[in-house]
């Protein structure tokens, strides 16, 4: 084999390598705000504060059927997301360095979102808790998308 | 190149080399599945040809198939085994020993 031959292989490999990554369709119109709401929901239900004399079992009854919808709900796009995207990427392993710095970046974002929604519920009641939830959760996923968009772009023109 | 092959083609795999089996296999190394529909736009082939590939590599035991549903809706999804993985980066690692960049 000619080394021009192996070189042009192992580049289609790279691109072919790459394609869960940056060949996915765009995410519908309802994928930010219903994940929002998704997670303003999860923060009230932890945030909430149960009245007096509800017993703990009652309380740990009705969390769980708030959860357990929301978890299978979670479940159900997981589901639909494979479908609709036709494959799903690792999350460890070799990725492409370009979405490799968009994912750390989407862990980095998370934790620190996080941490300061569980400072916030601290302060304020549920109520507030969950809608600053969902424009947070909203916020962070429309910039993600776009992030995530720009770097698959640009190892698509990399790999052409 | 390896000590067992002068030229460093006897270490490549002959059920990956062709061409389509080695870009579905390249595909399939950063993904959980793929769906037969996402090999099928990637590879751009015919679906009797991806048929025929992908049976190729599950008869080598290195791509396990799952079929969910019936009829219209039905669909065919293929991720590796832990042979095709292995296959498939030993496959890699020759192609590059045969450039000297192992």
């Amino acid at each position: 084999m000619e080394s021009d031959e192996i070189r042009a292989q192992l580049h289609d490999l790279e691109r072919a390598e790459a394609s869960p990554y940056v060949d996915q369709r765009p995410s519908p119109w309802w994928f930010a705000p219903s994940f929002a709401l998704w997670f303003g929901a999860m923060a009230s239900v932890q945030d909430f504060t149960w009245p007096a004399g509800v017993s703990s079992m009652w309380q740990a009854l009705i969390t769980l059927a708030v959860i357990i919808p929301l978890a299978m709900l979670l479940g159900a796009y997981v589901g639909w997301h494979q479908q609709y995207h036709g494959a799903y990427p690792k999350l460890v392993g070799p990725k492409p360095p370009e979405i490799r710095r968009v994912y750390r970046l989407y862990f980095v974002m998370f934790a620190v979102a996080t941490a300061a929604i569980i400072g916030l519920a601290l302060v304020v009641p549920w109520w507030v808790t969950g809608p600053v939830t969902a424009v947070v959760a909203y916020i962070c996923l429309v910039g993600y998308e776009r992030v995530y968009e720009r770097a698959a772009a640009a190892v698509r023109e990399r790999l052409a | 190149m390896s000590a067992s092959s002068p030229s460093g083609l006897e270490d490549l795999d002959p059920v990956i080399h062709a061409p389509k089996r080695l870009a579905a296999m390249a595909v399939l190394s950063t993904a959980d599945q793929a769906s037969f529909q996402f090999l099928k736009e990637r590879l751009q082939i015919a679906d009797s040809d991806l048929s025929k590939q992908m049976s190729a590599l599950e008869a080598a035991g290195y791509v396990a198939v799952q079929k969910l549903g019936r009829g219209r809706g039905a669909s065919t999804s293929f991720k590796l085994t832990r042979a095709g993985r292995t296959a498939y980066r030993a496959h890699r690692a020759a192609l590059r020993a045969l450039l000297g960049e192992d």
